[in-house]
């Protein structure tokens, strides 16, 4: 399209100006791209006119709203390098001072109406609140849960769980700090503090304090608390304080629930409760870890109403310590209590499921070990299809599902087919007339004399 | 012929020491012994410079062993596997530490004059001299214990005449330790890929010989070794028969102690074996059942992600195979169910 500005061969067109302009519609003309090309070339005016530069700002900042609407789609990807999320700055070298716990992202405001009545949620909502509470747990965040105990056993050892924490803590460029009384060898990005051996108490937690003193936020996981408690005797109080209290961090104890307490020589411990008893009324979560596969058989024997199986050295067999399918490669099954702020106890089951590194976006900086988490991994265990399946379920009672007698009660095909073809007695009776306005069939037997005078009645 | 190849091929993944560098348990029950099993790890630890696989790295071994002494091992690895424990002692590829001789059995008749008076002072710095309760009875001829107890007083220092061979004089853990690692150090300089396996033989008796010795200690004592230098796997070897475990109603200390031992080692180790007789009973054509769980995730590779979708090697997961050990000492290992041609 191009403009034909000039109306007439001797009329400058600023002449006629309020005639062309009532005639004209400059917001489209304007807006086209080639308008002031034209307007140069029909009437000469190299230096343009004023009002028309000021027209034309004003028209095209009137339409940057809808520009900038146009581009909307293009936004990027905010959990790859969520400024919050991720610990740009976790040396505390740059300020010294009290470490006081805030919370990182604030809670959405919701507005609620004064007279509402809270009502029952429903089952998304529940099972995106439920993961929730997890999802917080596993990413370290800051106030979710300051000591996280983990129960594990023979069956099913944490280390699985225990590798998600670490892998999304140095995602997020968290320090992380193992007190190892199990371990000798270890990865580089995640720093070791020996307490096997005979390093005593303050030894230990001399050396906590030095791992935890030049960063900001750090993850401390004990690998064996029983050992930390009974045979270290560190104090679970001090402990607590020194990474929770003095340096803002989380704390997570494993304890392994196939460890018996060793009663003390001297018996001063006679009338002191177990160590498991009190870390469980310290924690402010309490996780158990379940193998996938111990729990589909124990689902299993209770839809059969049996007696639930139990494993590797509990079943009481000779010579076995761990079970084949102990630590099923599938994935591990959580079974969480949250302790809530408010006194509230929530408890769900979860399931995780091995993390793989497509699992991540890239890393931003070249300190960091991966980038952050693309989607959240553990699911509700209802959600599991291997759990929620009927038909798995089945086939995994059909396994134990054979009578133990010492008789063959199966049928071979041979057998049902024969079993098929026999015909029933007076099959064929209801085949037939049968039923047809009540009548009665009836053959004559031998001593069965015919009376047509009865009929007749 | 090559020693592997005394190892069946079906036992061969197992009775191999994993790529990372970890701690093994192997748990046994009087009924089925397992010391066929530390031989074929012994056999190939010690044989498998030439093999195609890829860890086939040979590896220097020290035996440690609380049970039985060094001739018995001597005579069951040439049995079983053919290998030579002599020879490859003098090679400086093998050493043996006697937990036995020095510890649970009284001094010979001949060298107990001269060496009661040197032993005794030696024993005190680990503490009371207390011996296990009651000493076992002697095992093969008189002469054998003599050079075991002569290395005793010398405790770290094998004699020229007799290199690799090591006895333990002390019951103090302390003491065990500085002999132990005496004997790994005595080892060919390994080359820069050439690690050792410390296989320890029944350490549990000294849970019951020592007083005061908790299960925790003990542990540390593993990982203790593991840490020496050039060090990469370390192989315990337990018991696990119901007696022993705290599986009573009122268990007593030692229950409790030997089965906290067992499980701990059971969760810092890469690798679970155990050995057991079969469930229902004694068969003529089988001798037992070798059950093997592997732990794949361990601190070491904590913060390494796999990328899924990897196909499992048949190592990698748990499994149960059958064994018949025939009058030769060689062993055939089966799978459930399989036909046992004769």
């Amino acid at each position: 399209m191009s403009l034909d500005f000039s109306t007439g061969p001797n009329d400058p067109l600023y002449d006629d100006f309020g005639r062309h302009l009532a005639n004209m519609s400059f917001s489209a003309a304007l807006a086209h791209p080639t308008f002031i090309q034209d307007f140069e070339a029909a009437t000469g005016a190299t230096p343009l006119p004023r009002w028309i530069c000021e027209l034309y700002a004003y028209i095209t900042k009137a339409k940057k709203p809808e520009s900038r609407l146009r581009q909307r789609p293009k936004s990027k990807d905010r959990s790859v390098d969520a400024a919050n999320w991720i610990k740009h700055t976790n040396s505390s070298q740059s300020k010294g001072g009290v470490r006081k716990r805030k919370s990182e992202i604030a809670s959405p405001r919701v507005r609620k109406s004064k007279y509402a009545m809270p009502r029952p949620i429903n089952a998304v909502q529940y099972q995106r609140h439920a993961i929730q509470l997890m999802s917080s747990v596993l990413n370290t965040r800051a106030n979710a849960s300051p000591f996280t105990l983990v129960l594990d056993d023979l069956n099913q050892r944490a280390i699985p769980f225990l590798q998600q924490l670490v892998v999304r803590a140095l995602s997020r460029n968290i320090n992380v700090v193992v007190v190892s009384f199990e371990g000798t060898r270890f990865h580089p990005a995640v720093r070791n503090v020996s307490a096997w051996g005979n390093r005593t108490a303050a030894t230990i937690l001399a050396d906590i304090e030095k791992a935890l003193s030049d960063r900001k936020e750090s993850l401390v996981i004990v690998d064996s608390m029983y050992d930390a408690l009974a045979t270290k005797n560190i104090d679970t109080a001090a402990l607590f304080n020194l990474v929770v209290m003095k340096y803002a961090s989380n704390l997570v104890g494993v304890y392994h629930g196939d460890v018996l307490p060793e009663p003390s020589a001297s018996g001063a411990d006679a009338y002191a409760p177990p160590p498991l008893e009190l870390l469980k009324f310290m924690a402010t979560s309490i996780i158990t870890c379940r193998s996938l596969a111990h729990v589909l058989a124990a689902k299993a024997a209770r839809e059969r109403s049996l007696a639930e199986p139990t494993f590797g050295m509990q079943t009481g067999a000779e010579g076995i310590v761990q079970c084949l399918h102990a630590n099923d490669q599938r994935g591990i099954v959580l079974e969480a209590e949250f302790r809530r702020k408010s006194g509230r106890p929530e408890s769900e089951t979860y399931f995780l499921r091995p993390v793989r590194g497509s699992d991540f976006h890239q890393p931003i900086g070249p300190q960091q070990h991966y980038g952050t988490l693309k989607q959240e991994l553990v699911v509700l265990l209802e959600q599991h299809p291997a759990f929620a399946n009927k038909n798995v379920v089945g086939m995994v009672a059909a396994a134990d599902n054979e009578m133990e007698t010492s008789f063959n009660l199966g049928l071979t095909d041979k057998q049902k087919t024969a079993r098929e073809g026999v015909v029933l007695p007076y099959f064929d009776a209801q085949k037939q007339e049968g039923g047809e306005g009540g009548r009665i069939l009836y053959d004559m037997g031998e001593e069965d004399d015919f009376d047509e005078e009865e009929d007749e009645i | 012929m090559p020693p592997t190849s005394r190892i069946p091929p079906l036992l061969q993944p197992f009775a191999r020491t994993p790529k990372n560098e970890s701690l093994l348990l192997l748990t046994s029950t009087l009924d089925a012994s397992a010391n066929w099993l530390l031989t074929r790890f012994l056999c190939d630890a010690l044989g498998s410079g030439q093999k195609d696989n890829d860890n086939g790295e040979a590896k220097n071994v020290v035996l440690v062993s609380w049970m039985r002494d060094y001739d018995f091992w001597r005579q069951e690895a040439r049995k079983g596997t053919g290998i030579d424990l002599g020879g490859l002692r003098t090679q400086g590829r093998f050493a043996f530490v006697d937990g036995l001789s020095g510890l649970f059995l009284p001094a010979d008749e001949d060298t107990a004059d001269q060496q009661r008076a040197q032993k005794l002072p030696a024993a005190q710095p680990g503490g009371p001299a207390t011996r296990g309760p009651q000493p076992l009875p002697v095992r093969g001829p008189p002469g054998r214990t003599a050079p075991a107890t002569a290395t005793a007083q010398a405790a770290p220092r094998a004699p020229a005449s007799l290199p690799g061979l090591y006895a333990l004089s002390s019951i103090s853990l302390d003491q065990m330790k500085t002999t132990i690692a005496a004997a790994i150090a005595s080892l060919r300089p390994p080359t820069a890929a050439t690690r050792t396996l410390v296989v320890l033989d029944n350490p549990d008796i000294l849970l019951a010989s020592v007083p005061g010795l908790t299960a925790a200690a003990l542990t540390s004592f593993f990982l203790d070794l593991h840490t020496q230098t050039s060090v990469s796997h370390v192989l315990v070897h337990l018991q696990s028969d119901l007696a022993l475990l705290a599986n009573a109603e009122k268990p007593s200390p030692l229950q409790i102690a030997q089965q906290n031992l067992v499980v701990k080692t059971a969760h810092m180790s890469a690798k679970v074996l155990s050995v057991r007789v079969l469930d229902t009973g004694v068969a003529r054509d089988v001798s037992g059942v070798l059950r093997v769980t592997v732990n794949r995730e361990s601190w070491a590779d904590i913060a390494t992600v796999g990328e899924g979708g990897a196909v499992q090697a048949p190592e990698e997961v748990g499994s149960e195979v059958l064994y018949k050990i025939n009058g030769d000492g060689s062993v055939r290992v089966f799978e459930r169910g399989a036909e046992l041609a004769v």
